[in-house]
């Protein structure tokens, strides 16, 4: 079986998927310009540190976005930071990876928050760290999935260690980042979420009150 | 000379198909070969050296991964000492020529997405989403006019600090990060800030109360279809290829893509592909197809 395929086939659709929610769901402008402006921040820092092997802010970003406004909006901020930077730095095969591994990345610190509502700093910076390593496994996958055979446990794992190091830095990279701003920027972006809720009261109720 | 996105999106995905599907290195190399005229017909040569550079690094990192990890192959090029995880160090000329068609898969792969952004107009392929999903077409377009503010914000906020006494050169790397730190949060509140601005002037002008006005209209034109055409027919002698097994190889225990029907079929592929390439020819140099079709 052509797993390589099979892999590019699952994930168009699981993103077809996403993307029809996301159309049907009722987002507000205000969702959608913090979405693209996150994102923006997200995929503009990969510019700067581009110097810097596999050093980047874009993980770190995704999960305070994630961790403050949920895992659907986490998820479509990995996305959409992946796909709008490689319009600059280049679409490949490797796009769809990104946008799943990011994505994932936001969705997980979405669903960390359910369970610690205020890590400490260094729990932060762990995540981010662990979050290094998960992105590159991820982008590792598909190309095990389509261009090594055989598919044996041999080697997954020799393919794995000849990237360890890149993993390696962009999770010191992600512990740096999280460490020095993670907490500040959660406390900023909380402040904005804050600002972009309402909730509506129906005009009965008002009646009734008065 | 652009395509409608349509069309280049359903060519785009019957190349990558076709690209996956193959194994045999002679099919991969025809539609390498195709690309490579394509893009060199329409004037882009440049694209391919840009395009191909990302994917040196995985396509070497295959190229030696594939014959350390398997040892199969009858024809031994190599055999030496016990290793740690790779076991007995044994290089043979199967794997190798494996991890090398592997690796001109990936370079395939790469040139599929240049392709793709050669024959079409970014404009024109947002255009044609926003059509049928504006939400996302509209995310992704202040995206990426994000990251076009931010890039000039940074000049921006760093000349006002530059002014203010701020070294940007400090020597000691937790220095240089204390100078910079300020620049992030500036950035990060300034950038917040414009998000609400423009989410109110979006509503302000009552973005998603109506449908949306379209300015310009997309449409197929006359190549589109010619090239739709040429399309089905590259995709009907894949499908009829793969009915019978052509295109398909073994690479262990040794290589069997030397039967003869098999390199035939190949020619009706390059035949369907390169007329794809004439038609582009066409398109560039005949007034005909170029301004009436």
């Amino acid at each position: 079986m052509n797993y390589g395929l099979l892999s590019v086939a699952v994930i168009l659709i699981c993103f077809i998927f996403v993307f029809i929610s996301y159309e049907r769901k009722k987002v507000s402008v205000k969702e959608i310009s913090l979405i693209a402006t996150l994102a923006g921040l997200a995929g503009v820092g990969r510019v700067p540190f581009a110097a810097l092997p596999n050093v980047q802010p874009t993980t770190f970003l995704v999960i305070i976005s994630g961790y403050v406004f949920g895992p659907f909006f986490g998820f479509m901020v990995g996305a959409f930071a992946a796909l709008a930077s490689n319009f600059f730095l280049g679409q490949g095969p490797w796009t769809p990876w990104q946008m799943l591994a990011w994505g994932l990345c936001g969705v997980s610190a979405g669903v960390l928050k359910k369970f610690y509502q205020n890590p400490s700093r260094i729990m932060i910076s762990m995540f981010a760290f662990l979050w290094g390593f998960l992105f590159d496994y991820i982008m590792n996958l598909w190309h095990w999935l389509a261009f090594v055979y055989p598919l044996t446990l041999q080697s997954f794992l020799f393919t794995y260690m000849n990237s360890f190091y890149f993993d390696l830095m962009h999770a010191i990279g992600n512990f740096f980042f999280a460490y020095l701003f993670g907490k500040d920027f959660i406390h900023l972006l909380s402040r904005f979420k804050d600002r972009i809720s309402y909730t509506e009261i129906p005009v009965e109720k008002i009646k009734n009150l008065l | 000379m652009k395509f409608h996105p349509l069309t280049m999106i359903l060519f785009s995905i019957t190349l990558l198909f076709m690209t996956l599907v193959y194994s045999h290195p002679v099919y991969i190399g025809s539609i390498l070969l195709f690309m490579i005229m394509s893009i060199c017909t329409l004037g882009e040569g440049k694209k391919i050296i840009s395009s191909v550079k990302y994917g040196i690094y995985g396509a070497i990192l295959i190229i030696i991964v594939n014959p350390l990890v398997y040892h199969e192959g009858r024809m031994v090029i190599y055999e030496g000492i016990r290793l740690p995880i790779i076991g007995r160090f044994k290089i043979t000329l199967e794997a190798l020529a494996y991890g090398g068609n592997s690796a001109l898969k990936l370079i395939c792969i790469l040139l599929i997405f240049a392709f793709y952004g050669v024959m079409t107009d970014r404009d024109d392929t947002f255009s044609f989403f926003s059509k049928y999903a504006h939400k996302l077409t509209l995310t992704l377009s202040m995206t990426i006019n994000m990251i076009h503010r931010l890039k000039l914000e940074v000049l921006r906020v760093k000349d006002v600090m530059i002014l203010r006494g701020v070294n940007f050169k400090e020597k000691k790397i937790i220095k240089r990060v204390k100078a910079y730190y300020p620049i992030l949060k500036v950035i990060f509140i300034s950038s917040l800030e414009g998000s609400l601005d423009r989410a109110e002037s979006l509503y302000s002008r009552g973005y998603g109360k109506y449908i949306r006005t379209s300015y310009s209209k997309l449409e197929m034109k006359g190549r589109d279809y010619l090239f739709l055409s040429l399309n089905t027919i590259v995709l009907a002698v894949f499908i009829y290829g793969l009915l019978s097994e052509k295109g398909l190889v073994l690479f262990y225990p040794t290589f069997t893509g030397f039967h003869i029907e098999n390199l035939l079929f190949v020619i009706w592929i390059d035949v369907a592909l390169f007329s794809c390439v004439l038609l582009l020819w066409g398109c560039m140099r005949w007034k005909f197809l170029k301004y009436k079709i």
